[in-house]
């Protein structure tokens, strides 16, 4: 179930929101873990024990680690217990890409394995993993209800597509939380923006890049696609996250922020302090800490942003070119620390159009699987393959879409919510606002509303009969 | 005060929605869209658990949502206005007309096309008179500039190219204009068709006869595309033209075994008002004028423009038969006894618009 879905909207919310403000404060995780596990199995119904089972052994796990009292014996179990979770990481996702790989060399040597990837593993891979480390580490106790654990990894807010959740950040809460008007109506604005941003922005912009996909390729149309890939990805994302956090909010959970406009980054790495926060934390407390971080030999800290960077791309996905996608971040990270980091400080545009730019050269090696397209994408892209540098088509479409995209350029920037403070900051504006933000959010919510139900819209036309 | 009035108002929209959704009856069919409605999907343990069961309900919720036009025009206007952006669902609004989004030429399509009535001709009509028309798309008298649009020449020429040389070809674009077609749907409409009408009597060296003059209309015409307008475009006026030979004429539908009229008012309450010409998609037709003297024959390959100017040939032939090959394959033409494939007096006539031609693979 996604939540930009009428049936995630209109039925299981309601129902869901409905029986969590009933209850006593006792009974509120049973409700969450029980819609939860629901939540999960409308969309993956197969996978629904994986997930259940893989929180009773990450449980388990912990307790037993906790209890070791030989560090070499928490360090075997900790060892144990990652090679089973990566393991059904690594099967699920990466196997047949695996297979595919050595098969490059070793033609017909192996037989693919028919495997659908259920949702939201990467996500709660990762969770159940940092849980066991914190433990190992003795940053957090392990949990001492099962129930309390069971919900944090199947909480249906972040279950599907994050953000990466970690037991510290939400422990004290899953035992005890406060509710408040102000924090659900914070929650429910946080929903609305998020959805928003998904079916307004994202879904548009989506649509923009097919028709540019399925039109002649041209210089323009080719930059234009690769623009309309990275905000419609960064609006996609970001709106999942701003759905998360406030549903987590509605529910009495403060989850921690993903995205921090990441689209008006100075420099690479500053843009990897502002996209996907979450994981990158992830990688950078629990593999390139570990590895020693940059308190190492030159070659060292070498090999380690390597490793991180591989990893981060094969995260995202099991193709080359998530991998190509990492390793493009590794060498640009590495240039910037060893180089441009002096020049990008004192040129701070030259620092915003220099990432930008390379911002939209990602999303390409993102949204291309097939490394031949991939190519000729780039070449297309710099002037190295001869195709016109405008067409009809391309024309049209930017003209039709121009409006959507300086909007979306427009609230891929704090501009708005700079504005906002400002007003809000005004005292003789208070009255006014404390009638129209209500207004403007379920207005907003309407036209979601809207957009998701004009999806559905499939004439029959005459001719097709 | 402001979030108790975000939190009540949106748990009221949640809620309200929800429990009238509950208590909403289900609607069929969408006018609009012309097709049916979900249902509730039936449950089953396996369509749980192959996921197809929690699928369709999507579809139904979506389906059957309360105010689902209203939303759906509020998302039109709210498109149009805000983002300025006059395509939608791949239709695209001038002023008052809505014109369908194909522009790209589908090769293997025209193939298709071409082999198909090529086969035909050559394995029936080898000696009969054989001709070919291309009914152009409203796109093609659409302003220029807006839109892209199809390469009209290219098309018909590599159409022409893929036939052989016995076909004779009828060139109607000079003889329409954009006030030919409804401003919703996609096809001509009867009432302007008297220079195509005279047009193909000229090419096909028939007499030219007096079009017909009495006509009945209706309003509103709901046109194809009119559900992408969201309001923004008056509905069309459906207008069939009648003669003492159209009145006169037996119409025998070889698929239902059964006569029928040629022009049906009573169809204007189908989903496609269109439906008034000759009943609409119906594979095989046979049009029989028992008050023409001279003993001449059309075997009309056609698709639903065919249905409206077919009535306007009457006046030249004894006999016309309407063939529909989407729903009748072309192995078959032996099985209708109706052609006389060795008549002298027979003409063929293959009259397909650009859509049709363009997406072809329907053809058998």
């Amino acid at each position: 179930m996604v939540f930009s879905s009428i049936t995630f909207l209109y039925y299981f919310l309601p129902i869901m929101l409905f029986f969590y403000f009933l209850v006593p404060w006792k009974l509120k995780n049973i409700v969450l873990l029980v819609s939860s596990l629901l939540f999960y199995f409308y969309g993956e119904p197969k996978y629904c024990f994986l997930l259940f089972f893989s929180s009773i052994f990450h449980y388990l796990m912990g307790k037993w680690i906790e209890r070791c009292s030989k560090k070499k014996g928490k360090l075997f179990l900790l060892i144990v217990c990652l090679l089973l979770n990566f393991g059904i990481l690594f099967y699920f996702k990466y196997y047949n890409f695996f297979l595919e790989s050595i098969q490059f060399f070793l033609p017909n040597s192996f037989s693919f394995l028919t495997i659908t990837l259920p949702i939201g593993i990467s996500f709660f891979t990762f969770q159940t993993a940092s849980y066991v480390i914190d433990i190992y580490r003795g940053k957090i106790l392990s949990s001492k209800n099962i129930l309390h654990f069971m919900t944090y990894i199947s909480m249906f807010p972040q279950l599907i597509a994050g953000p990466i959740v970690r037991y510290e950040t939400i422990e004290k809460e899953l035992k005890e939380r406060k509710l408040s008007i102000n924090e659900i109506s914070l929650g429910i604005q946080r929903f609305v923006i998020g959805l928003a941003k998904k079916v307004m922005l994202a879904d548009l912009l989506g649509e923009l890049s097919q028709r540019l996909s399925d039109s002649a390729p041209s210089f323009l149309g080719l930059w234009l696609r690769a623009l309309a890939d990275t905000l419609q990805l960064y609006f996609d994302f970001s709106g999942y996250s701003d759905m998360a956090i406030g549903l987590g909010l509605i529910l009495g959970f403060h989850f921690l922020e993903n995205f921090n406009y990441p689209l008006i980054a100075r420099s690479i790495t500053d843009f990897w302090r502002r996209w996907h926060i979450s994981l990158s934390s992830w990688f950078r407390d629990y593999l390139y800490i570990p590895l020693g971080g940059n308190r190492v030999s030159k070659h060292r800290y070498v090999f380690n942003l390597f490793c991180v960077w591989l990893a981060t791309g094969l995260w995202h996905g099991a193709s080359w070119n998530f991998i190509l996608w990492g390793l493009y971040f590794f060498i640009l990270l590495l240039l910037e620390k060893r180089f441009l980091f002096p020049f990008l400080n004192r040129h701070k545009w030259f620092g915003h159009l220099y990432t930008g730019l390379l911002i939209l050269i990602s999303f390409v090696i993102f949204n291309r699987t097939d490394i031949n397209d991939l190519l000729l994408t780039l070449k297309g892209m710099f002037g190295l393959q001869s195709i016109p540098f405008l067409n009809r088509e391309v024309l049209f479409y930017l003209k039709e879409y121009s409006v959507l995209l300086l909007f979306s350029i427009f609230f891929a920037t704090p501009l708005l919510k700079i504005g906002y403070k400002k007003v809000q900051e005004k005292k003789k504006c208070q009255p006014v606002l404390t009638l129209l933000e209500p207004l403007f959010y379920i207005g907003l919510f309407l036209l979601c509303t809207a957009f998701i139900i004009d999806a559905s819209f499939q004439p029959f036309l005459y001719f097709r009969f | 005060m402001k979030d108790k009035l975000i939190v009540l108002s949106f748990a009221l929209l949640l809620f309200g929605f929800f429990i009238v959704s509950i208590f909403d009856k289900d609607i069929e069919i969408s006018i609009s869209e012309r097709r049916v409605l979900a249902t509730f999907p039936t449950f089953s343990k396996e369509a749980l658990w192959n996921g197809t069961f929690s699928d369709k309900l999507n579809t139904y919720t979506l389906d059957q949502f309360p105010l689902r036009e209203t939303f759906r025009k509020t998302k039109n206007l709210f498109t149009s206005t805000v983002y300025q952006k006059k395509e939608n669902h791949g239709s695209y609004i001038v002023k008052d007309t809505i014109f369908a989004l194909d522009y790209k030429i589908n090769e293997k399509s025209i193939s298709h096309f071409t082999n198909i009535i090529t086969s035909v001709q050559e394995k029936y009509f080898k000696d009969k008179n054989v001709y070919y028309s291309i009914i152009p798309d409203k796109n093609y008298y659409a302003p220029k500039g807006l839109f892209p649009e199809l390469a009209y020449d290219d098309f018909y020429k590599q159409v022409r190219k893929q036939l052989p040389t016995s076909f004779h070809e009828i060139d109607l674009r000079s003889f329409l204009t954009l006030n030919s077609y409804y401003r919703t749907d996609l096809h001509w409409k009867q009432e302007t068709l008297e220079p195509v009408v005279k047009q193909i009597q000229k090419e096909m060296g028939l007499n030219s006869t007096v079009f017909p003059s009495h006509s009945t209309t209706f309003f509103p015409f709901y046109g194809a595309y009119y559900s992408k307008g969201s309001n923004q475009i008056k509905a069309d006026t459906i207008t069939y033209l009648t003669s003492e030979t159209i009145e006169n004429t037996k119409v025998y539908n070889y698929e239902k075994q059964e006569f029928q009229l040629v022009h049906n008012p009573e169809n204007k309450s189908h989903i496609d008002s269109y439906d008034i010409f000759l009943d609409g998609a119906t594979s095989v037709l046979i049009l029989e004028n028992e008050h023409r003297r001279e003993n001449r024959e059309l075997i009309l390959f056609r698709d639903s423009f065919g249905s409206s100017i077919a009535p306007l040939l009457l006046e030249n032939y004894s006999k016309i038969i309407l063939i529909d090959l989407r729903y009748f394959s072309s192995q078959l033409l032996l099985t209708i006894p109706e052609i006389d494939f060795e008549k002298d007096n027979l003409d063929i006539l293959f009259l397909y618009s650009v859509p049709i031609i363009n997406q072809s693979f329907t053809l058998k």
